[in-house]
């Protein structure tokens, strides 16, 4: 179970949005009543919520950050001469 | 002689019968004569009839004189006959075959100029002239010769498009199709068909490198001006290998996470798991952490990935730098920590109670490995320069850490509860730890097959790889006595080595001894346990032993597989190792019974009275003088039946009525003896 994505929330909501968002599941009828309960539970208990905050989603951004972009001298397709085979 | 002049029927009769059978020359000639003689309609009509007749079969001759030219290339003269024929017949269809002749004959022709143009270095023409070659003509090789021509003419998209439905088969045209890819731009195309040709040749492996770094130039340029990091990840990654070539090794490895984000939000965790295949040689936190999520969303799908969704979870939920993120607060931390724990056991539980075995293997690794994770933390404390090394023994073996941790483990070695303690969690990071492993389910073949030879390990876990072997030979031994099979001699040394070491195992091998029942396994039972006396003699195996050999007695005695003599002996010899031995003790006085009884009823049956008498009167036993008195008044019963004189009759009662005194003289027996003596 996803409480994100049942709730349509993003990281780090806080409480009122939570709560908010339960209420919007519940008019959609997206989910059954029963998810939308457990996922606004989990995300509303403290200890739930970071675990949940852990296994939703992925953060890659320091991987990403220490990569090295900076972009090769380039040559020119025109400098290639056809070999004869 | 004159010949006989015929009539108009008789001539009309024969042209006729030629008419019928189809043979119009002869029919025509004689309805021809007819005509002559006189002129009628209906004849003048036969008449046309044979001449349409006539030309019809020619023009078929001719199609088949035709087709025969035709099917031996020689174009001309097949196309004069078709043209004859139609001239005949006016077919419709071989008005058609004569336009495809006239085209092939004039493709022939473009051909030939086509050779003479490419020869003479005029590329561009040789191409119009081998595109003009009808498509019945322009076979496979006129095709590749038409593309190579676009390609040395310098229109390649054109020379891609011509190379689009052709199988590249010989280097040259590989070549070709690749140098006309690369110039317009289809860098990765190109290099996947070069990559085909195998050769040394310096000026193309050259080229092939100009060309990997205009595909390096061409990821940069789709990379800044496109979200398209899947296309070009896959793309880069296939020239990443070569080193200095446009070096784009970065710019792979960010799309590779740039995509993994897109994939992850859409749920793509199987291509996720692909992208992150083989493992690393080193594993930083933010990469362990990615690879634990994606494991543990693959465990949610299936069961397929468990061994390794354990090594990562586990490291990582022990990793100082992952968990510190948790939260700030300790006491929170370490909640979250048990509850993403409680999270992956739920899991495992799930698949061990509905799954097969190897998911019931994986909850069994996981509660071992959890409580070494949790030893190794507890172990390490807050020492930074050692927190690396908190991780799983699956984990430390993939990533080349089994050595250090052993190392800790031996410079720590206070920290165990016990010399097995500190052993067990020793062995389980050496590289007999699979095997404890394999213990762990019950595998004992391959727990066996997995221990290292001697030799092949750091001396520095030596002594962990000892207590394994020596573990796992002592598992696999008692699970063959279990089986009823017998222990393997070397087994005993080591056996005896473990029980030094620990002897909770000692009291294993004893609790499986008393449990057994069964003759057989009782043997096996007394052998080894009668071996490891002679080497190790504690208490417990003796008293252990003590039972199994007089339990095994009875039983083999009850089986009339053992004779009360020996019984005795062997009972005896169970109280001598365990005089307390209860069991044998009560054994014992039901033994001596038996064997005086065995004894009386073997001298009354040989008519050793005498020594009857002596074992009767002996015994302490109620029950052996009962035998003997029964006996002697089945003898008096049948007295009187006895085929004997008077003073026989007499003399038998006096030695009767002795033999009975000289045992009991106040036994009711003597009476009834002395009454049937006064008889006489």
């Amino acid at each position: 179970m996803n409480p994100y994505k049942i709730l349509s929330i993003n990281k780090y909501p806080t409480k009122q949005d939570i709560i908010q968002a339960a209420a919007f599941a519940m008019r959609e009828r997206k989910y059954d009543i029963k998810e939308i309960a457990a996922a606004q539970k989990e995300l509303i208990d403290p200890i739930a919520g970071i675990t949940q905050e852990f296994l939703q989603f992925i953060d890659l951004k320091s991987l990403r950050d220490r990569l090295d972009l900076t972009r090769p001298e380039a040559q020119t397709v025109s400098s290639l001469e056809y070999l004869s085979w | 002689m004159k010949k006989k002049p015929q009539n108009r029927d008789s001539i009309l009769a024969k042209a006729e019968k030629f008419f019928n059978r189809e043979n119009y020359s002869l029919a025509k000639r004689e309805f021809e004569k007819a005509d002559r003689i006189a002129a009628q309609d209906d004849i003048t009509e036969k008449i046309k009839i044979c001449v349409r007749e006539i030309g019809q079969l020619k023009a078929k001759d001719l199609v088949k004189k035709a087709r025969k030219y035709a099917k031996k290339s020689k174009l001309q003269e097949a196309l004069r006959c078709f043209e004859q024929a139609y001239g005949i017949s006016g077919e419709d269809w071989i008005r058609e075959r004569i336009g495809q002749l006239k085209g092939d004959l004039s493709g022939s022709d473009s051909i030939e100029a086509a050779i003479q143009a490419e020869a003479s270095g005029e590329y561009e023409k040789a191409a119009g002239l081998y595109g003009q070659v009808p498509g019945i003509q322009k076979g496979k090789d006129t095709r590749f010769k038409m593309a190579h021509c676009l390609v040395r003419a310098g229109r390649y998209n054109e020379a891609v498009s011509a190379f689009k439905d052709l199988t590249l088969s010989d280097y040259s045209a590989m070549y070709d199709c690749g140098f006309a890819l690369a110039k317009v731009g289809k860098y990765h195309q190109c290099l996947n068909i070069w990559g085909s040709i195998e050769s040394d040749d310096s000026a193309f492996l050259k080229q092939r490198a100009s060309v990997r770094s205009l595909l390096a130039a061409d990821l940069y340029d789709r990379f800044e001006h496109s979200e398209d990091f899947a296309d070009i990840y896959q793309e880069g990654v296939s020239i990443v290998d070569f080193a200095g070539d446009g070096g784009i090794e970065d710019l792979v490895e960010y799309c590779k996470y740039a995509w993994i984000d897109q994939l992850w939000k859409e749920e793509q965790y199987e291509t996720i798991m692909g992208l992150l295949l083989p493992f690393p040689p080193e594993m930083e936190a933010d990469l362990l952490t990615l690879y634990a999520k994606i494991f543990f969303k693959l465990a949610e799908i299936s069961g397929e990935h468990l061994s390794d969704f354990i090594m990562f979870w586990l490291t990582t939920m022990y990793h100082p730098e992952i968990s510190g993120k948790f939260s700030g607060r300790p006491e929170e931390r370490d909640n979250v920590r048990r509850a993403l724990i409680r999270k992956a056991e739920d899991l495992l539980k799930k698949y061990a109670d509905v799954g097969d075995k190897s998911s019931k293997a994986a909850l069994a690794c996981w509660n071992v490995e959890k409580k070494l994770v949790e030893d190794i933390q507890a172990l390490v404390g807050d020492r930074e320069d050692l927190s690396g090394l908190i991780c799983s023994p699956q984990f430390a073996v993939r990533f080349g850490k089994s050595r250090q941790i052993i190392q800790v483990i031996r410079d720590n070695r206070s920290f165990f509860t016990d010399l097995e303690h500190y052993l067990l969690t020793g062995g389980y990071y050496s590289s007999a730890g699979p095997s404890l492993f394999y213990l762990e389910n019950r595998q004992y073949d391959k727990a066996l097959a997995g221990l290292p030879v001697f030799g092949s390990y750091d001396t520095g876990e030596s002594e962990f790889v000892g207590y394994c072997v020596e573990r796992v030979q002592f598992a696999c031994g008692l699970h063959c006595l279990e089986e009823g099979e017998g222990l393997p001699g070397q087994y005993i040394e080591t056996t005896v080595n473990l029980f030094n070491k620990t002897s909770k195992y000692e009291q294993e091998l004893i609790d499986k001894a008393i449990d057994s029942h069964e003759p057989d396994k009782l043997r096996l039972y007394e052998d080894v346990l009668s071996e490891l006396y002679s080497r190790r003699p504690t208490k417990g195996i003796k008293d252990a032993l003590s039972l199994v050999m007089s339990r095994r007695a009875i039983l083999m005695f009850n089986m009339r597989q053992m004779n009360s003599k020996v019984l005795n002996t062997t009972i005896r010899k169970a109280l001598k190792l365990n005089p307390e031995n209860e069991f044998a003790r009560g054994l014992l006085g039901h033994v001596k019974i038996n064997v005086e009884i065995e004894e009386l009823n073997h001298a009354l049956d040989r008519h050793k009275m005498g020594k009857a008498c002596r074992i009767a009167a002996k015994s302490e036993n109620e029950e052996v003088r009962d035998v003997f008195f029964e006996f002697m008044e089945r003898g008096l019963k049948e007295f009187d039946g006895y085929d004997m004189d008077s003073p026989e009759k007499a003399f038998f009662l006096r030695e009767l009525y002795k033999w009975c005194a000289d045992v009991d003289e106040s036994h009711p027996i003597l009476d009834k003896i002395n009454n049937k003596t006064q008889t006489f």
